[in-house]
């Protein structure tokens, strides 16, 4: 990680369209970015990834295995145990940050976003 | 036809083709019967030698009919009947010329006598011609060495070809 | 940059395409009762994904109207609303305003009537009121504050410093915050929230922070339970101009508020941060260091080999999975892994496949011609390579095919519309929408589907109360259905309306002039009276099959895609059309057919026997001059090829009388009897039948006009270009009527 000059960052949602604002966004921030397009195949990506991000944006609602799942799954993995994990959702219901906070989740970013809310959250919490 | 739409392919295909620095463009100079035309080298795909086409129903005089070129279907003009001439007699040399617009990506073959070579033209030399002389196949003259070389719109080959309704009348 | 915008805008739309059919189906799935909860979360996903794609574009008509929608369907998936047909509905009319949207956003489409959204918003609130208090519109633009924030309002006014880091600031906040173990668990760090706070501070006036952390509850290395956090901090920083503000703060905190003890302290005092001060602190929280300078030394930096390796405990202690069941995430994947690909390149592909069969064949033709083929060893490897050809061309296709689902669901739509418009109630009953067929296929039969279902909705059904009278159910159905037989596909409409009136048909044919009157026709001939061009006519079209369009055109259309189209129907009960189509649009069974020296391609599908007759007993005069010939007593209108096509005649052709083609000695002529989709036969005089065989189809129209007669062109084994005939205008053209039966009557008398 060490010898890596930016900061790797993996998003991870269904919809392709964020999947393409994301990118563009953090990439113009500076960010190397790596994508999977629903909890599965994050995890794969951040099982794979080499070297591992720094840190995770994941939507919560999402095909086969959605945000909370996903967090749950990574916050398992004695390896991504301690990677900030940020949700991306439109759910402004207290009841789903909560959860997600239970889970795991480091914090959150209400869509629609603008790319200064995505990079002062990655900063947040990649300092 | 309609001349707005001629217009607007012909500043396509110029467009395409045409180098503004300096004003000057390479041509193609090739024969048809006992007169010499011109088209932008950049326009051209390859030149291939004559086959027999397949005969296409209800063509007018000017299409030679189709050929293949590798998987594409390609209509062959008779520059020579295209342009009211005729072709030399028993012509070994003839060959097929052929031409893709830069913008529609249309492509078609244009039957000619013989290919002379390439020379660069200077825009400003070219001496236009009045449409209502009835050249609309021409977009201008230019003289090279003393002879006069008509250049050739590429763009009203096509359209006719696309199908136009003024063709219609030179289905014979 | 903008590139990029409009390229995440394309797949944006792209996305919706995809979006909007899940959402039809998942609806379709709810209104016959097999919704699961995953149906419905879809559902909601779908809308969900519309609307945050559209927010990131500003497209503000189509989120608004995604949220409301949204809103709506959330009371679905928490299970408040229970979804009756009612309901259902609304959600279909709202899926087809925000399918309008999408292509207003778009530009594909008109721009939406505001009072058609108004209507389906009220609609949509209305469920959304059932669901309680929940709020109808929520803010669109929701920012990351939480909801329970009170802003505090901070006097700017009045002060005025030149260099606020320099100069004592007027006031200080003091933030004591005491992170939980959770806070580590959750990836966060103090440290995170430390440059946090320091990032609130103008450049340069970093130093104007101060930094304790407080360590004074640290147990002991031994004592030292490992999964705990016991490090709090202090930090004072200037409040006002250039400084902070408690929101500031607040918002720094945001994510943290449950796991982190936090106390925000504004000092009115106008005390500088003085050693005083700081001392007070020390006195208070046993302070390690403070630092001001760089942030990142404010974690208790080890002083000592003992309290570095505290620290370190600690975040192993947090990283360790507080007591997460090893979950279901371990799995792997377990659906077929796919690719998207640019549909052009599997067309350069498919392009390519072609050229190789082309040389394929044209490898063999010239092996033939060296005679080589009697060597057996060639003979096998050339085989060898016919069928690996052949199993490329299938994989290349199977790659193209595609569920006709896609185009089967907007037929829920067109049905809707319709039944709307007819005031009749008619369900869509879909199956088979996994059957997969070539793309180019699926894009060409929605057209032609879309007439025949708006056609059965409007002629096949009946209204309710006829139904009723009828003993059938009120609700007419309308099953659409698709299945593979034989290397084709099968699609059929079945209706259970009032099947074809065959009466009422007739005389209207006769009317038209379709068929002279007194004709006696069976059941079926009847029937297919309907896809007669001229049938439908003002008075039977009506606001919704017409839109100047009669089943011939259907068919004609099907006949395009090289399909058949054959109609059954059992009066007072239903009407059964069924489509047989090819696989795919790019490979075609040809018959090769030699005219005037040109080689011709006849469709497989359009010939129904090759005959020879005899000229002067089989031809007939008809009044008008043309020539029919009688075929199996049946009189078939001749259609010269080579002159209907004029083709250029044999230089060395001797004198024949042109209109005969080119008859053998014995005065034969060889015929091959085609028929259109309307039933009418021709027979084309042709000079000889070459072969029969898989030819790929070549668009001539790209270089060139359409030609009358020809629908594309192949290339043969030699490379020449071969033009595959157009058999239905053909005979149109040839005979200027397209059902030959009046004229058989005609030629019958005559003969």
């Amino acid at each position: 990680m060490a010898d890596e000059q930016k900061v790797r960052v993996l998003t991870v949602d269904d919809s392709r369209t964020m999947q393409g604002v994301l990118r563009k966004a953090l990439s113009e921030a500076g960010y190397d970015v790596i994508q999977g397009g629903d909890g599965v195949e994050g995890l794969e990506v951040l099982e794979q990834a080499d070297p591992a991000p720094q840190a995770i944006i994941t939507d919560i609602n999402m095909p086969r295995m959605d945000g909370f799942q996903f967090i749950e799954a990574v916050r398992s993995r004695e390896a991504f145990a301690r990677i900030p994990i940020i949700c991306l959702t439109t759910e402004t219901d207290e009841e789903k940050k909560s959860r997600a906070r239970s889970l795991g989740a480091t914090g959150w970013i209400a869509k629609p976003f603008n790319a200064e809310k995505l990079v002062w959250a990655i900063r947040r919490v990649t300092a | 036809m309609s001349l707005n739409e001629n217009k607007q392919t012909g500043r396509q295909m110029n467009g395409d083709t045409a180098i503004p620095a300096g004003g000057r463009e390479q041509m193609i100079i090739f024969t048809v019967g006992d007169q010499r035309y011109c088209i932008p080298i950049l326009s051209i795909k390859e030149i291939r030698e004559f086959e027999d086409p397949t005969y296409l129903p209800h063509c007018p005089a000017y299409v030679e009919g189709a050929i293949n070129i590798r998987g594409n279907i390609v209509t062959v003009v008779n520059l020579a009947n295209y342009l009211g001439t005729k072709l030399e007699a028993d012509n070994e040399r003839r060959v097929v010329i052929i031409i893709e617009d830069g913008v529609s990506r249309a492509t078609c073959g244009l039957l000619v006598d013989s290919v002379i070579g390439i020379t660069e033209i200077v825009l400003d030399e070219i001496q236009p011609i009045s449409v209502d002389g009835g050249a609309a196949e021409l977009s201008g003259l230019v003289s090279i060495d003393e002879r006069v070389i008509r250049i050739l719109r590429l763009d009203t080959v096509l359209a006719r070809l696309l199908g136009d309704d003024a063709i219609s009348a030179a289905v014979g | 940059m903008g590139d990029v915008m409009d390229d995440i805008l394309k797949i944006f739309f792209e996305e919706c395409d995809e979006l909007l059919p899940e959402l039809e189906r998942g609806l379709g799935e709810i209104s016959e009762d097999e919704s699961s909860q995953e149906t419905i979360n879809a559902i909601f996903r779908a809308v969900h994904s519309i609307k945050g794609g559209a927010a990131s574009f500003g497209l503000d008509r189509l989120v608004r109207f995604a949220h409301v929608y949204e809103s709506a369907l959330d009371g679905l998936r928490s299970g408040q609303v229970e979804p009756d047909p009612a309901i259902i509905k609304t959600f279909y009319l709202a899926m087809d305003v925000l399918s309008d949207l999408v292509a207003e956003a778009k530009h594909t489409g008109d721009a939406v009537e505001d009072s058609r959204i108004e209507e389906n918003v009220q609609k949509l609130e209305a469920i959304i009121g059932r669901e309680g208090d929940a709020p109808a519109t929520a803010e669109v633009g929701e920012t990351p504050v939480p909801e329970d924030f009170t802003p505090v309002a901070v006097d700017f006014g009045g002060f005025d410093f030149d260099e606020p880091a320099a100069e004592p600031p007027a006031s200080m906040l003091t933030v004591k915050f005491r992170p939980h173990s959770e806070l580590y668990v959750r990836g966060d760090d103090a440290r995170n929230l430390l440059l946090g706070l320091k990032e609130l501070l103008p450049e340069g006036g970093a130093e104007a922070m101060q930094v304790v952390c407080e360590t004074q509850t640290l147990p002991s290395l031994v004592e030292l339970p490992v999964d705990e956090a016991h490090l709090g901090w202090t930090v004072r920083l200037p409040e006002g101009p250039g400084g902070t503000t408690e929101d500031d703060v607040q918002a720094v905190f945001d994510w943290v508020g449950d796991v982190c003890d936090l106390e925000i302290v504004r000092d009115d005092a106008v005390e500088p941060a003085t050693a005083d001060e700081n001392h007070a602190v020390e006195d208070e929280a046993a302070p390690q260091e403070a630092v001001s300078a760089d942030v990142s030394d404010s974690l208790p930096v080890p002083q000592d080999e003992a309290s570095s390796g505290v620290v370190e405990a600690d975040a192993q202690a947090a990283s360790r999975p507080a007591a997460a069941p090893p979950a279901k995430a371990g799995r792997k994947r377990e659906q077929n892994a796919s690719i998207r690909v640019d549909i052009g390149r599997i067309g350069m592909l498919m392009d390519m496949v072609g050229e190789m069969v082309i040389g394929q064949a044209s490898l063999e033709s010239a092996l033939t011609r060296e005679g080589a083929l009697h060597d057996q060893e060639l003979v096998k490897r050339l085989a060898v390579i016919k069928t690996l050809t052949r199993d490329i061309q299938e994989a290349v296709m199977a790659i193209r095919a595609q569920p006709v689902r896609h185009v089967f669901q907007r037929m829920q739509r067109v049905v809707r519309e319709a039944s709307a418009l007819a005031g009749k109630d008619v369900a869509l009953v879909l199956e088979g929408e996994e059957t997969e067929v070539d793309r180019t296929l699926i894009e060409n039969l929605t057209d032609p589907l879309t007439h025949m279902l708006r056609n059965a909705v409007d002629h096949g059904i009946e209204s309710p109360e006829v139904r009723q009278a009828a003993g059938k159910p009120a609700q007419g159905t309308i099953l659409l259905s698709a299945r593979h037989r034989s290397g084709r596909i099968l699609i059929e409409i079945r209706d259970d309306g009032g099947g074809i009136n065959s009466k009422r048909v007739l005389q209207t044919a006769i009317k038209r002039g379709i068929v002279p009157p007194g004709v006696s026709l069976g059941e079926n001939e009847i029937n297919e009276l309907i896809f007669a061009p001229g049938f439908s006519t003002a008075e039977t079209v009506s606001d919704l099959s017409g839109r100047g369009v009669g089943m011939d055109v259907v068919k004609q259309a099907i006949q395009n895609l090289g399909g058949r189209v054959t109609i059954k129907s059992r009066p007072g009960r239903g009407t059964l059309f069924t489509l047989s189509l090819p696989l795919t649009l790019a490979v075609l069974d040809g018959m090769l057919i030699e005219c005037r020296g040109s080689t011709m391609v006849v469709p497989v599908s359009s010939v129904v026997e090759l005959v020879t007759v005899k000229m002067g007993e089989d031809v007939y005069t008809i009044p008008d001059g043309s020539h029919v010939v009688s075929v199996r007593g049946r009189c078939i209108p001749l259609i010269y090829l080579g002159d209907e096509l004029t083709l250029p005649k044999d230089m060395i052709g001797e004198e024949e009388p042109h209109h005969m083609g080119r008859a053998g000695e014995d005065g034969q002529m060889i015929v091959l009897v085609v028929e259109n989709e309307a039933g009418a036969r021709a027979a084309l005089v042709v000079d000889g039948v070459r072969d029969q065989a898989q030819v790929v189809i070549k668009s001539i129209e790209k270089n060139y006009r359409q030609i009358k007669g020809v629908s594309a062109a192949t290339i043969l084994g030699d490379g020449s270009v071969s033009l595959i005939l157009d058999v239905s205008t053909l005979i149109v053209s040839a005979t200027k009527r397209i059902d030959t039966r009046a004229l058989e009557a005609i030629a019958e008398r005559a003969a």
